[in-house]
This record gives C-alpha cells, structure tokens and sequence, in this order.
C-alpha cells in the first residue's frame, strides 16, 4: 500500500488528513463522555453522591491538608467510637492519591488553585474520557481502528460505566475501569509482540488498579486464565512467556506495596491462579526446551510422568498449605459469586446490601441498550478469527456474563467487553456495505447494489440514533440523582428539592460541640462524618461487626436498656432517618428487621426477631403493633410527637400505609429532642445526661410533664418578657 | 356397617385417635410424615390428645406455585424421619410427637377452618384435655419463617415447644447415586470407545464457540436470576389467563429468559448473516433481496425487543413500532 502514502488532498497528505480527523473524533467522544455525565451537575450542584464517595472525599481532605506519609499512617478517631479505625492501613488509596496528584500540579505548576471538592466531583467524568481512549486502543488491537473508534464511543456513553461515574460519584470504580481497560490493552500489546517493556507497563497500570480498587483481582484472574487456555490450545510461544513472567513477577512485588493488599498475593487463594499459571508456564517452558533436543518418543514419556508429577504435587501443596494455615481460604465475597447461596446463610451483612442482589433482564438492556444483541454477533466474530487475543475477549465476556447475571453491580465490569465485541461486530458489518467498490462495473453503477448497501447503512445508521437516545435517556433518568438531595415534582411540574439530608448534618455542625457522638444506623456514617464533621460509632465501613450489633441492640431495646449503651459509648445524639411523613421508603424503619436481626446474631437471648412482629407475623405500626415494637428506641424516635401533625387524627405513615393511633403517644424518658428537618426525614435526638439530684431519668421526666401542668405536646412559646 | 363408620364418626368428633393408634399407624408407613386431609383430620386433631402434633399446611400444585413451600416439604419430612429414626416406639413417659402434612387440594375443607390466605404454614399443637368442638383452632402456634437453614430453624422452634432434643439423619439419595455411577461408568466407557471423536468433539472450535454464545445468551438475559430466586416459569390465572411478563426492572419469570435470548439470539444471526452471507451472492437482483429481507426482519425484531422492554413498565418512551396502543 506504498501509493497509499502518497495520496493528498489539496495537497495536504491523507495520512496527516487521517491523523487530524482521528484526533477531532477523539475530543469529541470525550466531550461527549464527559458532558453526558454532568446532569447531575447542571441539575443540583457540584456535590458528592452518595455514602462510599463521602469517605473518600474526607480522606483526600486528609491527604491534601497533610503530607502522604501521615496520610498512610492515619489513625481515624472519629469513626467508630470508641474504637477508631485504622484508616491508611485498610483504604485503597489509589482514588485519593490521583485526585491529590491533580490538585497539587493544578496548584504548584498552573497556579490554579482549584477547591479540592470540585477535583473530586469531576475525576470520573474526565476519567470516563481516558477510559474511551483505551477501550479504543484495545479494540485496535482486536481488529482495527476503525472498530477502535466505535469501541470508544459505546464505551463513552453506554449507561452500565456511566451509572458509577457521573460527575459527583466520587468512587474507586471512577478510576478502575479505565485502569482494567489500560491493563487489558497493555497486556494484549505485550502478549502480541513478546515485548518486556509493554509487560512492564502493564505491570505498572495493575499496580496502579490494584491500589485503586478490590476488583483487581479480577485481572489477577483472567489474564493467567487467558495463558492457561492458550497452552491448553497449544499456541506456547516465548512471547506469551516473557509477557506474563515479566507481568507476573513485577505486578506481584509492585502490589505488596499497598498496605492493605500486604502479603495477600502469595497467601490468599484468591492469586493462587496466577502464581500456578507462573510455575505451569516455566514447566512447559522447560518441556518446549526438552522437547526441541531429544527425540518425539522419549519426550511422549517424560510429558506424561513430569505432568502426573506437578498435578499431583501442585494439588497436595494447595490443600497442605490451606491446612497449616499457611495460605488463607477464599474470601466470602469470592465464595458468595459461586455458591449462589452462601451470602444467604452465612454473611447478612453482605447479603443485605442490594449492589449484591442477581440481575433480571432488564437491566442488561438498560444498560447496554442494542449493544446487548451486538455483543454475541462479534463474539462469533471473534470464533471466526480466533487469534490470541481474541481468545482474551471470549474468556472475559464468558466469565463477566455469568457475574454480572449473579451480582448487579459486575454490570459494571461486563460493560466494556459488551462495548468491544459490539464494535467488532458493527465494524464488520460496515466494512462490507461501506465498501462502495464492488457497486461499479466498469463504468456502469448497480442501482440494485448501492439500494442494498443504502438500506442496511441507513437502518443501522437510524440503530445508532437511537442508541445516543436511549442512553441520554437512561442517564439523565436513573444515573443523575446524588441521592443525598432528592427531587420530586410538585403537580403543576416544577421540580421540588428535598433537601433534608444537608439541612440537618449541618444542624449537627453548627450547633453541637465539636467533639459530639453521634449515633446513627451504619449507612450514614460516612455522611455524617463527611457532612457534619461530626464522631460516629458504626460506618460504611463494616469491619466490626460486633459494634454494628451494638448499635442494633440500642435501637431495637427499651429506653432504660439503649441509655445504659448510650452512657457507655459517650453518646450525645442519635439520629434516625424517618419516611413516614413523605413517603421516602429508604428509612430506618424499613432497615429497622437488619438492625435486629444484625443484634440477635450477637445477643439472642435479648434481641429477638420474632418478637417485633404482630401475633400473626406482620410487620406493623400501628395499633396492632407488638409490644417490643412499641417499647423499641427505634420506634419511639420515629413516632414521637408524628400524630400531632394530623390534627386531633390518627397519624398516616405513608411508607407503610399504617395509621399511627394518637391515643398511644410514645413516651421518651432518657432522650429530647433536639432537631427534625423540614419533612422529617431526619430527626435528632440528644441523649439526656443523668439527673443531677440523682433521680431516675423516669422520675424526673414525669416530674416535668407534672410541672409543665400538660404533657409535653404542645410547642414551648418562648418567654419573651423574661428575655427583656 | 353404615352405621358402625357413622357411629365411629359421632365418637372420633369428641374424641381423637388414641396414641397406640397413631403410633401404629405411623410406624406402618415408609414416610413419617403422614398426610392429613378432610377425611382424617377431625379424628387426630379433634378432642383430647396425649401426643404433641406439628402440621405442615403445604401445597405441591402447579397452579398456586408456592416456592417456598417446594423448599419445606423435603426438609420437614428428613426432621419427622429422623426422630422416629431416633424414637421408633415413641416415648415411654412423655407425650409423643407426630408429623403431619396437608394438601391443599385435599383437605379445602381443614385449610378453610384455619381461614387460611397464604401458605406455608406449620401448625404447632400441644396436648390436650379440652373436649370443646373445634378446639385445636384455637390451641394452634404459629410457626413463622425466617431466613436461613430452614431444618435448624424449625427444629430450634419445635425444641422450644416440646422441650424434646433433635437429632438429624440426613438420608443418603441411593437412587441419585447410582445414576451418578452409571452415568460416570458409560461416559468413560464412551470416551474410551471414541477417543478420536471426542478429541476432535472437544478440539473444534464450533463446539467451544456454540458453548460460549449460549452461555452469553443465557447469562445476559437473567438466568441466574432465576436460579437465584427460583422465579416460576410461568404464572396461570385461575381464569385461565396467563402471564408472561412481570412489570418491573427487579423480576422477571423463567420464560422471559427463554423469550428474550431467542430474540438476542435471532438478531445476532441476522446480522452475522448480513454480514457473512449476502455479500457472497454475486446476483445483484438476489442480493438486494435477501438484503432488504434480512434488514426488515432485523427492524421487527429490535422493535419487538423495544416493545417487550417497555411492558417491563418504567416509563421507557422508545418504540419504533406500537404493537400495543397504550
């Protein structure tokens, strides 16, 4: 194709023509990446999503506020009172590092001194740009750029990688997936062309994923699967063994060097695969040597005892060395994505979590849209030609397919393959009909020719369309809400913001001591740490489980049991999420059954699960409520004082449909309240502190109602003459 | 005659079976969970009882489909097995203990007195001297179910109840077993047989190739959903009616599965076709209308795929074709 080089047009050469067009296509797919992930923006405000991303936008504070080496050593004494957590040691700080990275070039080099916040907020847009750029060279190397660029436009807006990166969700799978896809793409280079530097690149992207996410060991897995598959075919070559021993051996020692990943890569069960793969890998290295010096019989013999041997040996070793302890068993995430079952019965905490729920139909054509129907076309497409890497892009959409059908959340790992293989698919396809050649004979044109090629181009073309449609669609519909803030539409449109969340943690902010606790169900730990500032004793992060049930235990007990762990845990105020008033269904009485049943995993003899239900076994709240229920801190705090809002009538709980009697008016001894927001979504209470002539906080309670003359209903008007 | 059953009828109203009854009658039996239906159920439940009763109020029918009662049945019967296993004779000084378990199709009329409108349900009844008409109603406990082991469950309830300690003799399937041995000894003896076909079998790329897209096209449209959460197949209305698609991004039935990835699946091959086949037919006439076929056909299907989409109900406004006006 030398006459190809020569080619110009106005006298410009074609090539450079190329080279520019492809660079215009390129900002234009991340301007399109980017801008489709800023509704939320446009909507609310530059504002962290979410509770995962709440902590680690506290933890870049941390970081940026001091130096790196204080930032690894960060001992956290305000979460998880009194205990603390050991926060560099157990974070993945790959998220926080980067977007410190950013703001300190931005700072020192362009003297752009940017809030940090705004960085956070906007990380994953601008790494969903880079993410298209690698999908694009992957594909590349699959088949060919024209494939590439397709590739990088699917990846740019398809809704499954848009939904964990719209501006705002601050989270470590904002950065992965464009590392997964630079690992891939490097390790496909390297196993291509046996290059060491490639393979050290992608040793290098790996460490960077693996201090980034937990996922990594995902690509721990798959591309020793991809080796094992290729010898299994029989396409050894040195190449394949420079590529994955030089990977192996530096991405290895690199990932030791996170903290928290430590000595996991040669201990837990979950790298076993690879560390296998390496010793399989130098065997047939040795048996390809073998084989080239002695002669075909004698090497049929040595083939046979030597793989006897290693199966034998390899499979004693891994059971010896899991019993001795010496190698850790597998992970009971890792077990619950096999035994479908094992979350059920054995990790609720996992199992309550709805990211880990199995995924219908649906979602996989939500998210993915035609792509969906596209991905088995270039699978077969990939059959067809079934080089090496393509190898690579079969195992990966095997494997993904079945974990993103167990658990809803792979969606996410699953989308780029589906992104590939559908760009293969479509490229083929449009290679043939925009392939106007064979439309001219000589000199005549074929009419029938160019209508078929024009019906197939313009269908899919119209196909395309509607694929930017859907996905806009989606996006804007179900992947822009922060979650923090919530908004609805009032009758005649107009939206109507909710903004509870932010009015009370900043209640808690400005009005409570800078050293208060606050005591609150896991899930809004990291927001009110974030949002408030304020001490919590349980987080998102759920690494003591025994706390958790602690805290379960207070809101599901009596007053008098709740305060003695209140006073115990130097609790000033507790907060509770209430929906009833509204109708926002996520609220701690609908979590209230984990709460208990989270407790009674700890203390069955005090907290029972059975006891919260109605004779008949019905969750309820209303009259028929069982006693337990009634007498729990939860439900105190949720309904005190809820049926005076419906004038002389029972109270309406519009999550539950139930009617709160008005005549059975919880009674609070040992708290008050202090604060509940505009909807009552939050409500917050102070813990009262021990009388001070030594009463029973019961006692003394009833005294002030007697003094008060009436119970405490209506609101206190302030003395305004004893003020002047 | 007639009037010795009629007279054993007026006596088993006020009276129920006597233990040495029971107890022959269970011990006649291969399975200790007995069935309960309208004909026997007054004359065990009915009157004084010297024995403990726990009843598994169930229904195995395809019309009412109750998963979790497909779940409980096994689990109950291995309980009642295993402490007869343990007590063959009953219990010298104590009260007995019997497992029951009621059909409903069976036994309307006992599922009725209970006023029942969901099932499972596990009765619980303790001995008694009252001689009231109709007192087991009243003298019933509730089982509730939870998540989790249902057999650790039920027996930590059942302990509570009686005060009695469980043992559990999980059978061994002998007939599960030797379909596993005959099923390995013929594949091994095929194998051996036909070495060379199974390698070229397990070496052809078509093979491995069918397995993976089906495998995609099962994964991608939600069958280990119903795996996980054994959906049903398909939902009959008593009127004949039937439904196969749930409203509802979060569920779906098992033949969704089946009804989707054909569509994936159908799609998928058009394409390739597009792509594999019609530029190989050097006939323009022809090949414009295999093209304009296959392009047609792709176009009814994906509308079809949008419109089965926006059954799923979420308010999704995209259709290339109304099939059905909304």
């Amino acid at each position: 194709m030398s006459n190809v080089n020569q080619l110009t047009i106005y006298g410009v050469d074609i090539q450079l023509i190329r080279t520019l067009l492809k660079i215009i296509i390129f900002i234009s797919i991340a301007g399109a990446a980017i801008s489709s992930r800023l509704f939320s923006v446009i909507r609310f405000e530059a504002i962290i999503h979410e509770f995962d991303p709440w902590f680690n936008f506290r933890a870049t504070k941390y970081l940026v506020t001091h130096s790196y080496y204080e930032f690894l050593n960060w001992f956290d004494d305000r979460t998880w009172y009194p205990l603390g957590r050991v926060t560099g040691g157990t974070l993945y700080p790959g998220l926080m590092v980067t977007s410190g990275a950013i703001w300190h070039i931005l700072k020192n080099y362009f003297k752009l001194p940017v809030d940090i916040r705004n960085i956070c907020v906007l990380l994953a847009p601008a790494f969903s740009g880079l993410t298209a750029i690698f999908t694009y060279f992957l594909t590349k190397e699959m088949k060919d750029s024209s494939a590439g660029l397709l590739a990088a436009i699917f990846m740019g807006i398809a809704p499954g990688y848009i939904s964990r990166s719209v501006a705002g969700s601050y989270d470590n799978e904002a950065i992965a997936i464009t590392l997964l896809m630079a690992t891939f793409y490097f390790w496909i280079k390297s196993m291509k062309i046996g290059s060491v530097f490639y393979a050290t690149i992608t040793a290098l992207c790996y460490f960077y994923m693996v201090s980034a996410w937990g996922g990594y060991v995902f690509i721990t897995n798959l591309i020793p699967l991809h080796v094992f598959v290729l010898l299994l075919m029989g396409r050894y070559n040195p190449k394949l063994y420079t590529a994955y021993t030089t990977w192996y051996a530096l991405g290895t020692l690199a990932s030791m060097q996170i903290p928290f990943v430590g000595f996991l890569p040669i201990r837990s069960n979950d790298h076993m695969a690879a560390l296998g793969v390496f010793g399989l890998l130098q065997l047939v290295a040795f048996g390809d040597y073998v084989k080239s010096k002695v002669p075909n019989k004698q090497f049929k013999s040595f083939l046979i005892v030597s793989v006897v041997f290693v199966f034998g040996s390899g499979i004693a070793a891994l059971f010896g060395l899991t019993a001795m302890g010496w190698i850790a068993p597998w992970t009971g995430r890792f077990y619950s994505l096999w035994d479908t079952n094992y979350a059920k019965i054995h990790i609720p905490i996992i199992a309550s979590v709805s990211e880990h729920q199995p995924t219908a139909w649906p979602a996989f054509f939500f998210d993915t849209s035609m792509l969906i129907w596209l991905f088995p076309a270039g699978i077969y497409l990939c059959f067809q030609d079934l080089k090496d890497e393509h190898v690579f892009v079969i195992i990966y959409s095997v494997l993904c397919s079945y974990f993103a059908g167990v658990m809803v959340r792979l969606m996410l790992t699953l989308t780029p393959v589906i992104c590939v293989s559908g760009a293969i698919a479509l490229s083929k396809l449009f290679d043939v009909y925009l392939n106007i050649k064979d439309a001219f004979h000589g000199d005549n044109i074929s009419i029938s020719k160019v209508i078929s090629k024009l019906t197939v181009l313009l269908s899919f073309g119209f196909y395309l369309f509607y694929f930017v449609l859907h996905c806009t669609w989606v996006t804007s519909n179900a992947y822009s809400s922060p979650s923090v803030v919530l908004a609805s539409r009032n009758p005649d449109g107009s939206q109507n913001l909710i903004d509870d969340y932010r009015e009370a943690y900043y209640w808690l902010r400005m009005n409570t001591p800078e050293d208060a606790k606050v005591m609150a169900w896991w899930d809004y730990g990291y927001q009110i740490g974030g949002m408030a500032d304020r001490t919590t004793l349980v987080d998102n992060n759920t690494w003591n489980n025994t706390h958790i049930a602690t805290v379960g235990k207070a809101m599901a007990s009596p007053e008098n049991v709740s305060y003695e762990i209140l006073k115990k845990h130097d609790v000033d105020y507790v907060l509770v999420i209430f929906g009833g008033l509204l109708g926002y269904s996520g609220d701690d009485i609908n979590k209230f059954l984990w709460m208990v049943r989270i407790a009674e995993g700890i203390w069955p003899d005090e907290i029972k699960e059975r006891d919260f239900f109605t004779d008949r076994g019905e969750y309820k709240m209303d009259k028929d409520a069982s006693e337990t229920m009634k007498n729990s801190l939860m439900y105190k705090l949720c309904y005190w004082r809820f049926s005076e809002l419906f004038g002389g009538r029972d109270g309406v709980d519009r999550v539950r449909n139930q009617q709160i009697p008005i005549n059975a008016v919880p009674e609070l001894n040992v708290v008050e309240e202090a604060f509940t927001s505009e909807n009552w979504i939050v409500r917050i209470y102070k813990v009262k502190d021990l009388d001070n002539v030594g009463r029973d906080l019961y006692d003394a309670t009833k005294f002030e109602n007697k003094k008060s003359g009436k119970r405490n209903r209506i609101v206190k008007r302030p003395k305004i003459d004893l003020r002047e | 005659m007639k009037i010795l059953i009629l007279l054993l009828q007026i006596i088993g109203l006020s009276i129920a079976l006597s233990n040495n009854q029971l107890k022959s009658l269970v011990q006649s039996k291969s399975s200790k969970l007995i069935s309960l239906t309208d004909e026997n159920f007054e004359s065990i439940l009915q009157g004084k009882r010297d024995y403990h009763i726990i009843a598994l109020l169930t229904s195995s029918s395809p019309q009412i489909n109750c998963v979790l009662c497909k779940e409980i049945g096994p689990e109950l019967e291995i309980i009642a097995n295993s402490w007869f296993k343990d007590h063959p004779n009953g219990i010298e000084d104590d009260f007995d203990l019997y497992f029951f378990k009621s059909e409903f199709l069976e036994s309307r009329k006992l599922f009725g007195l209970f006023q029942l409108n969901n099932i499972p349900k596990i009765f619980y009844f303790p001995p008694t001297n009252s001689t009231a008409n109709r007192n087991y109603v009243s003298e019933k406990v509730e089982y509730q179910f939870y998540q989790g082991d249902h057999k650790d469950l039920m027996i930590r309830w059942f302990s509570e109840l009686t005060g009695y300690k469980f043992n559990l003799y999980i059978p061994v399937d002998k007939t599960k077993l030797a379909i596993h041995a005959i099923l390995g000894f013929t594949s091994v003896f095929l194998l051996k047989r036909y070495k060379k076909y199974v390698f070229n079998v397990l070496k052809s790329k078509n093979t491995w190739g069918t397995l993976s897209l089906i495998l995609i096209l099962l994964f991608t449209t939600g069958y280990m959903f119903n795996q996980i959460r054994g959906s049903p197949y398909i939902i009959e209305h008593q009127d004949g009616r039937r439904e196969f698609f749930l409203p509802g991004q979060q569920t779906q039935l098992g033949i969704e599965t089946q009804i989707i990835s054909f569509v994936y699946g159908i799609l998928s091959i058009l394409l390739i076709v597009l792509i594999k086949r019609a530029p190989t037919i050097k006939t323009d006439s022809i090949n414009l209308l295999l093209v304009s076929i296959i392009s047609g056909l792709i176009f009814v299907m994906f509308s079809t795929l949008l419109a089965l989409f926006g059954l799923k109900g979420l308010g999704f406004p995209y259709r290339f074709i109304r099939f059905i006006k909304f």
